[in-house]
């Protein structure tokens, strides 16, 4: 059991005392180093939300931003990954509803190699999963992608979503059941979900 | 559906992009910097703060960031140097000052300013003495009487109800302490002339700044983003080539307007067939011509990208599209 996503206070590891009581100092070499060390896994989980790195630079920028611009307010009780992973999930939420989706652009590649053309399916079924996830409200999109295909638990979800853990396994059944449904027509977005159950 | 993470790797973002968003995360402007609120929590933490902000304090100031600074700052043996509100500050030895919006209030000690022209008033106070320029290099001391000594154009010094101008090569001494309400004020002459080196140093911090608030413009107002590249790419230098690049970015990924993507990307080609974003903005531009289904186009662009950049981080996406 995950808690930390279940809302109870662990002891915050020391690096990180020591990494935000030197940004607030003003330490740039800080902000530095928190930005490098966090910057990869806000990157994957924007880009696991998204499924593209189309416009991820502007969302990435803004989430560090507003880390930086709110670390003051960061008490400790969550590990400030997962405090970080909250602003991260606010900030996908938030773009969602100023702009219409972006859709993955991938054609199967040609090519009689079984390996290439194996590949060029899985992009085919990942860009539909995605189109699929763009005509669905920004929570069930983001619960589903953090749980389905991030791979969190979904007591983490909910917490990354500020919602009861019943309303966020609803959203993720909901969206599991029009991709289901969608998959029962598109046999390669069918292949995509056989091979990944 | 539990191992579709597998099946989803993440493209990365290529050194260029991170190069960009770090800068624009680090260099933010002053008003971005952390607030910090009453803690609930952490007691050991503040307290190992405010014992770690006297020693912590020099090497603040000693950072080159462009920040309003608000706390004062005490040397000891040695010279420091600071840019504060766009001016450069050597603090002499032994002094302290101590910083207010568009003011160095001088404490003790000397302060040597460079200020380039600019249209905000920049004020140092030394007691009862507040000099206020706008764009020249000068000196001034208070150890006991305050000393100002010019050394670029003129300012003109003010001391409650008296006023002296004085023009590059003089100084001005106080004569005798300051009354009780005293106020001694020095401010630039409107007609002194910053030299070509004051305003190419000017001219690149306008752009540098321009610089900073298109890139925070461009997560919540890619339009008004896009206009300050489209000034920055005016300019031959670094940031023209990158402002170019960015607005070509922009142009497609946020304001959906592919053809003028093209353009700004066939601009950047055109100016900078080098540059370090000749890669990426030819991507743009094979991406823009898709938007626009100009599928040929699109094909010569990516296979172009193919040629020049083999080692390039959208090779993969080139050659999906070059082998359409």
């Amino acid at each position: 059991v995950d808690t930390v996503a279940l809302g109870m206070a662990l002891p915050l590891p020391e690096d990180d005392r020591d990494v935000v009581a030197r940004c607030l100092a003003g330490e740039r070499a800080a902000e530095r180093e928190l930005f490098r060390r966090e910057k990869v896994r806000v990157h994957a989980t924007l880009y696991r939300i998204l499924g593209t790195n189309k416009e991820i630079d502007d969302l990435v920028q803004e989430t560090f931003l507003e880390v930086f611009r709110s670390l003051g307010s960061f008490r400790g009780e969550a590990k400030l990954a997962t405090w970080i992973d909250r602003i991260c999930v606010r900030v996908a939420y938030r773009s969602f509803g100023r702009k219409r989706p972006v859709l993955l652009d991938v054609t199967p590649e040609i090519g009689d190699d079984p390996e290439t053309e194996r590949r060029a399916q899985a992009r085919e079924g990942v860009r539909r999963l995605y189109a699929i996830l763009a005509t669905m409200s920004p929570a069930s999109r983001i619960a589903f992608a953090l749980h389905a295909i991030d791979g969190r638990p979904i007591a983490e979800v909910a917490s990354l979503l500020g919602t009861a853990v019943v309303t966020a396994k609803l959203r993720i059944w909901r969206a599991r059941r029009e991709i289901t449904r969608r998959a029962a027509e598109d046999p390669v977005l069918a292949e995509l979900l056989e091979e990944s159950t | 559906v539990t191992r579709l993470r597998d099946k989803l790797p993440i493209e990365p973002l290529g050194d260029a992009r991170w190069e960009r968003i770090e800068r624009a995360v680090l260099d933010r402007p002053a008003e971005e910097a952390p607030v910090v609120t009453a803690r609930r929590r952490w007691p050991s933490i503040a307290i190992g703060f405010a014992a770690a902000a006297a020693v912590g304090l020099a090497i603040w100031f000693l950072l080159p960031r462009d920040r309003a600074v608000r706390a004062p700052l005490a040397t000891s043996g040695e010279r420091a140097q600071i840019e504060f509100d766009g001016a450069e500050l050597t603090i002499h030895p032994e002094s302290v000052v101590s910083f207010r919006e568009h003011e160095v209030v001088l404490e003790s000690g000397g302060v040597d300013c460079r200020v380039a022209p600019r249209q905000a008033p920049f004020r140092v106070v030394a007691g009862e003495v507040t000099v206020s320029v706008v764009g020249t290099r000068f000196t001034v001391e208070r150890r006991g009487q305050v000393r100002v000594r010019v050394e670029e154009g003129k300012v003109s010094v003010a001391r409650g109800e008296e006023e002296t101008l004085l023009a590059a090569g003089q100084s001005w001494e106080e004569p005798g302490p300051p009354p009780d309400a005293a106020v001694v004020v020095v401010v630039a002459a409107p007609d002194a002339g910053p030299s070509a080196d004051e305003l190419a140093k000017a001219e690149a911090r306008a752009r540098a700044k321009l610089m900073r608030e298109a890139e925070d413009l461009r997560p919540q107002k890619p339009e008004e983003a896009a206009e300050r590249y489209r000034k920055l790419a005016r300019g031959s230098d670094r940031i023209a080539a990158r402002a170019l690049y960015d607005l070509a970015y922009i142009e497609l990924f946020r304001l959906r307007r592919p053809a003028e993507a093209v353009a700004a990307s066939r601009q950047y080609e055109r100016r900078f067939p080098r540059g370090p974003e000749a890669a990426d903005a030819l991507w743009v531009r094979f991406e823009a011509y898709l938007d626009l289904n100009q599928r040929e186009a699109a094909r010569a662009a990516a296979t172009e990208y193919v040629e020049r950049f083999p080692k390039g981080d959208k090779l993969e996406r080139a050659l999906v599209i070059a082998n359409r």
